[in-house]
């Protein structure tokens, strides 16, 4: 039995304990992308706390096959994208099949990341950049780049294909470099 | 391979997916396009950038009182019949 199975027979038991454990696991995961989705403390906090109230409830139907963490951010993305369209904000899906985008910033950077994140500006800049795109393509590089999961993992949570998956991901991944490089350019 | 060839298949590329041919284009491609290398080299770090910034725990403060909110919302739940 591993760990994982353990805990699920703990929540399925009804153990007090077991609730904490599965908070303690999953918080970071379950806050980054609903955070990443929404870009507000509070929805973000409230999806969290859907999510995990909603997992509790329906363990007992939990696949056993299936990863709990996959289980977990396919609940987070939908309690997310629901309280998107409760906001009615912009089109969280938009068709973003069609339309090539080109790289018009094309000066390297000054400095490598590590030394980027120093500055309280990198932070904000890229916050600011993420909050440009649309909220499914947040999802896919948060998902893929952040979180680091498999495409295939990826596609499952966001219940898409992985063309449609990787797509998102590479439109997510030139927007932001458009966008940071206009603030990261070797320029005087 | 064109520039704009290039750029649709960058992510693959980062992510090595992509087969042999592909991949030895690609490769060739970018040794001789300056544009086409700032724009590999500037996404990767951007990938980077993204994953060091973002991939952090939440704060301390920030965890309890989110655990406590979930722990007050939980024991509602269970109390009225969950
Ligand atoms: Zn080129």
């Amino acid at each position: 039995m591993t760990e994982e199975d353990t805990l699920i027979e703990r929540l399925r038991k009804k153990d007090e304990t077991a609730f904490k454990d599965l908070f303690e696991l999953h918080i970071d995961h379950v806050y980054r992308l609903a955070y990443g989705i929404l870009q507000n403390e509070d929805d973000a906090e409230e999806t969290a706390q859907q999510t995990f109230i909603a997992a509790y409830r329906a363990i007992d139907r939990f696949e056993p096959k299936a990863k709990l963490s996959t289980w977990l951010y396919r609940i987070t993305y939908n309690n997310a994208l629901n309280i998107l369209h409760q906001r009615k904000q912009n089109d969280p899906l938009p068709d973003d099949e069609s339309e090539r985008f080109i790289p018009s910033s094309l000066i390297d950077w000054r400095f490598e990341p590590e030394q980027l994140l120093l500055e309280e500006e990198t932070h904000l800049q890229l916050e600011k950049a993420i909050s440009t795109l649309p909220p499914a393509m947040r999802a896919a590089f948060i998902l893929r780049d952040v979180e680091q999961i498999p495409i295939h993992e990826c596609a499952d949570i966001q219940n898409i294909s992985e063309t449609l998956c990787k797509t998102r991901t590479h439109r997510a991944r030139l927007l932001l470099r458009e966008r940071l490089s206009e603030y990261f350019s070797e320029r005087k | 391979m064109t520039c704009t060839e290039l750029i649709e298949y960058l992510s693959q590329y980062i992510d090595q997916e992509l087969d042999t041919e592909l991949e030895k284009a690609a490769q060739e491609h970018l040794a001789s396009c300056r544009n086409c290398s700032v724009a590999l080299d500037t996404t990767k770090k951007t990938i980077t950038l993204g994953r060091l910034a973002l991939a952090k725990p939440l704060a301390g403060a920030k965890r309890e009182k989110l655990y406590g909110r979930l722990k007050q919302a939980f024991e509602d739940q269970t109390k009225t019949g969950g």
